[in-house]
């Protein structure tokens, strides 16, 4: 029937706009992300954002400054050569990095601060190491004498 | 007189009045009638206006009133000028009047003049003759100034021949001062007056340059024909005068009018346009798609030509009205504005490189902070100039400035503190240095978190990616949640795995990537079903499932494994199960199996069972745990048991085992052949120990223990032929080296977890993956060079392998 196609067919616009929910929600909550910025690259309106401090005027600069940036890279990188096109923007400044995807219909800016190390992250995974071994002669001696004794043995 | 009444227009008239007395007088004196023509001679510059001369002898005869300078007296004896009227038509009129003239105005005097020197001027023969033929008839002009008083008209190209006439008064130029009597005077004017007329400078009007042409030139041809012609034509002219007349026309020239009009001023604006080559490129490319195009509407044109993605969405423009109706429903009762707007807003999600385009971001993200160990992983030691050094910031200078005692005091103590610390963070980053083990990072999400881990496998073509199968062990009631996942993480993103596949019902026991098509995933599971996922498809469902009629094993499958079985002859997915069978599968006609081996009881020895009689058993099958197939010999494998038994078998005998490899206590967890010699194989066991053993031999020839804890794995390091890892239910991870077998190399405790699997990566680089009870797989570096696979000589798999047997050798000769 048509609502039996129809059901899957939404089912699986579903599922997309799902881990696409997902995706934005982690890259949102990943470590030194700012926030990130949708904008329609046709009138240079922000069509969403999340984070950045929700500063609006903050969010309006970047957006436009951006946006020209984003049209004056892609003139370079198409006055190169016609066929060719920009696929991805990262701008690392000082204090953050933006990355910029491109496309038609909208401009997906990421803000990102790099400074942040991975030292904690690290630390949440509980190990113990071995300890240096103090003396490493011991163990080639061990090995001698041991290789001896060595019994296969249940 | 009263001719004397003459008002002067010019002085010329005064002067031609007393001209004119002393004409008449010298006409007077001479009292002849011979007519005298006056030379009147105009010279340039001289003072003098007019200077009379005597036609014959030249001799000046300018009337002494009139020079300034005095010259030779006029000759008497002229007749006046009025007198001798019987010239022609012309001058009979000019006689009277200069007859008249003498008192009249100057008016007569200058039309006189005028109509003289208009004559005159004319330049025409007749004039002049008619002049000359009044001369002849002794007529006399009394024009004499007229020439001078015309000067002024600059009459051009006129040559006028001096007229010489009759001159019989040569003998009385003798200046005769006294004044002339009326007489005299009358017969003066009507003396013939001789007018001598020089050549004007000349006044170039017209100057036409000949025109040369060279000889040679293309145009010489015509020209040269022109030119005879025109030649021709002068000759015929000349012979037939007749034909030709001569006629003149004048043009007039109209006038000239201005006219004014006015019109509203046009407003420019200044526009710029820059062109790029791209832009040039797309308008070419827009104006062929257009001219191919005769199909669709323009319309449709656009729409293609245009932003791609602008058209897939609204060729999904069902699919989204559905799906907006959906979201939009969440509204509750919103107005259909709200709606529109809320789907308008929302249409950016659904454009399709936004997908792409956040897997992407995501892992530029990921590897803005995991950078510096990804490249470790990679074994790229490379010092990451883009990664900030936090230390940077933090130890500066501090501002001296004058500090009371106190103030110095608290100073001093947060400065040591401040040492202390560095001293200590910088023995830890040493401590962290000197470990041979470095922990990289941790494959975990929240979908998977708190799941058992129960097998990993490497992608054999894309070694970044690694398949994590997670379910649970036996039947635990009070795990409830019985799901398995397989998830397939890439080195990008450890937030986040590629794939999550979810299957329910039953847990997953064991994975492996297929060499020949590697986005192949054959997923065992703990109920017995073995699956086949495609990972390049996002979906949970597999391409191919056993089913009970088909034959899948009735207990967990704890291993399953692609083999390759030579040249041209493919690969095979061999099963081993609880149930005692090995089986293989073969994906043709669905998944269809066949029993490789039914896994028979043997007495174990070890455990003192001399023989199965008198024993009550389960079964005459024993549960297999392990397989491995000999890297050389494909027909050869090895089947570790729960039994704890370990049997070589053939893929040609299905009956019987070859050996028998008696050892272990508890059930072989895993065996695995070395990958450098296919002599020397591994097996870890519950029974807290893990044997190294030769084929031809039947006890173990090396036997590795470090905690009295079950031994879950063991791995061969593909880089280093001696050395393998194991791991513990306890946690602990060991690094053993052959050459010791006493204490493992070096080792690393997680706490709180039992660790399910280990595999080293095959890459370059030495990392291992361990996964444990928690849902995390960690991702583990091998420092140091011993680890690396070793260059030149000491690389080649051959020496690995005759080091592993020499070592070998020697455990047995000890």
């Amino acid at each position: 029937m048509a609502d039996g196609e129809g059901a899957p067919r939404r089912n699986k616009a579903a599922e997309t706009m799902a881990t696409i929910d997902a995706t934005l929600k982690r890259i949102a909550a990943h470590k030194g992300v700012l926030g990130y910025i949708v904008v329609n690259p046709r009138d240079n309106s922000v069509i969403k954002h999340v984070g950045m401090h929700d500063d609006h005027e903050l969010i309006a600069k970047y957006a436009q400054r951006v946006l020209a940036f984003v049209s004056l890279t892609r003139s370079v990188v198409r006055d190169l050569d016609p066929l060719n096109d920009l696929t991805f923007l990262r701008l690392r400044s000082k204090q953050h990095e933006i990355i910029v995807a491109p496309e038609w219909d909208f401009v997906f800016m990421v803000v990102q601060d790099y400074h942040i190390s991975t030292k904690e992250e690290l630390a949440k995974i509980k190990v113990k190491p071995k300890e240096r071994p103090r003396e490493p002669q011991d163990q080639d001696n061990k090995e001698a004498s041991e290789g001896v004794t060595e019994n296969v043995e249940a | 007189m009263s001719k004397a009444n003459q008002s002067s227009v010019s002085g010329s008239s005064n002067q031609s009045m007393s001209q004119s007395a002393s004409r008449s007088r010298r006409a007077k004196a001479s009292g002849t009638s011979r007519r005298t023509q006056q030379v009147i001679d105009r010279e340039k510059g001289s003072d003098s206006l007019i200077k009379v001369l005597d036609p014959d002898t030249k001799e000046d005869r300018t009337p002494l009133s009139l020079l300034r300078t005095a010259t030779k007296p006029t000759k008497g004896g002229k007749k006046p000028v009025g007198e001798s009227t019987a010239s022609g038509s012309q001058y009979s009129e000019a006689d009277d009047r200069s007859m008249s003239r003498v008192g009249e105005s100057t008016e007569s005097d200058s039309t006189t003049n005028k109509s003289a020197s208009q004559s005159m001027s004319e330049g025409d023969d007749m004039g002049m003759d008619g002049v000359l033929g009044m001369d002849g008839e002794s007529t006399e002009t009394g024009s004499m100034d007229s020439r001078q008083l015309d000067s002024g008209t600059k009459k051009p190209g006129v040559v006028k021949k001096a007229m010489t006439g009759e001159d019989e008064d040569d003998q009385d130029r003798k200046p005769e001062k006294k004044e002339m009597t009326y007489e005299e005077k009358r017969a003066w004017l009507a003396a013939p007056c001789q007018i001598s007329l020089t050549e004007t400078p000349t006044f170039f009007l017209l100057d036409r340059a000949d025109a040369q042409i060279a000889i040679d030139s293309e145009q010489a041809g015509t020209v040269t024909a022109r030119n005879e012609e025109y030649n021709r034509l002068l000759e015929m002219k000349q012979a037939n005068a007749s034909k030709y007349s001569e006629r003149s026309a004048q043009t007039f020239n109209n006038p000239h009018k201005n006219k004014e009009t006015q019109f509203a001023k046009y407003e420019s604006t200044k526009q710029g346009v820059g062109v790029t080559t791209w832009e040039i490129f797309d308008t070419m490319r827009r104006l062929e798609e257009e001219d191919d195009d005769s199909d669709g509407g323009p319309g449709e044109n656009v729409e293609k030509t245009g932003e791609e993605g602008e058209g897939e969405v609204g060729e999904m423009d069902d699919e989204t009205n559905a799906f907006l109706d959906a979201m939009g429903g969440d509204d509750g009762d919103g107005g259909d504005a709200a709606d529109v707007s809320k789907s308008k807003r929302n249409a950016w999600m659904l454009s399709p490189a936004l997908g792409h385009a956040l897997m992407i971001m995501e892992r530029m993200v990921v590897q803005n902070i995991w950078q510096g160990e990804q490249l470790l992983y990679r074994n790229v030691n490379l010092e990451d100039p883009f990664k900030a050094q936090p230390n940077d910031n933090e130890v500066g200078s501090p501002t001296r400035k004058r500090r009371t005692f106190e103030e110095e005091q608290e100073a001093k103590e947060l400065e040591e503190k401040e040492e202390r610390e560095r001293l200590a963070r910088e023995a830890e980053e040493r401590a962290l240095e000197a470990q041979q083990l470095r922990v990289l990072w941790r494959y975990g999400c929240p979908v998977v978190k708190g799941q058992n881990v129960t097998c990993t496998a490497w992608n054999r073509h894309n070694e970044d990616i690694l398949a994590v199968g997670y379910g649970a062990y036996g039947n635990n009631s009070s795990n409830v949640n019985k799901n398995g996942y397989v998830c397939c993480w890439s080195l990008k993103n450890p937030v986040y795995p590629e794939r999550i596949f979810k299957i329910e019902n039953a847990g997953v026991s064991s994975v492996d990537f297929s060499s020949n098509h590697p986005s192949l995933l054959a997923v065992g599971h703990a109920d017995g079903a073995l699956a086949l996922y495609d990972v390049r498809k996002a979906g949970n469902a597999p391409i191919l499932k056993s089913t009970v009629s088909g034959g899948q094993h009735t207990g967990t499958i704890w291993q399953c494994k692609w083999v390759l079985k030579g040249k041209d002859r493919g690969e095979s997915l061999v099963s081993i199960a609880a149930d005692g069978r090995v089986t293989d599968w073969s994906i043709k006609k669905g998944l269809e199996c066949t029993n490789l081996l039914r896994l028979k009881r043997v007495p174990n020895k070890q455990q003192g069972m001399t023989q199965l009689k008198g024993d009550a058993l389960l079964s005459r099958q024993s549960g297999g745990m392990c397989v491995d197939f000999n890297p050389t010999e494909r027909i050869l494998y090895l089947v570790g048991t729960e039994d704890g038994t370990i049997h070589k078998c053939s893929t040609s005998y299905s009956e019987q085992y070859l050996e028998t490899y008696a050892g272990h206590a508890g059930p072989v967890y895993r065996c695995k052949w070395s990958p450098f010699s296919s002599d020397v194989f591994l097996t870890c066991s519950a029974d807290w120990t893990t044997k190294m053993w030769r084929q031809d031999i039947l006890e173990p020839v090396l036997t590795f223990q470090s905690l009295p804890d079950a031994v879950h794995d063991v791995a061969w390091s593909p880089s280093v032929s001696t050395i393998f890892g194991t791991i513990t239910s306890t946690g602990r991870l060991d690094i053993w080296d052959i050459t010791n077998p006493i204490e493992p190399r070096t080792w690393m405790e997680f706490e709180g977890r039992s660790l399910n699997c280990l595999s080293f990566a095959e890459q370059g680089s030495p990392v291992l993956c361990v996964g444990d009870n928690k849902g995390d797989v960690t991702v583990i570096k091998l420092k140091g060079q011993e680890y690396n696979a070793p260059a030149g000589d000491q690389g080649t798999p051959e020496y690995q392998e005759e080091r592993l047997l020499r070592y070998v050798k020697k455990s047995l000769a000890s």
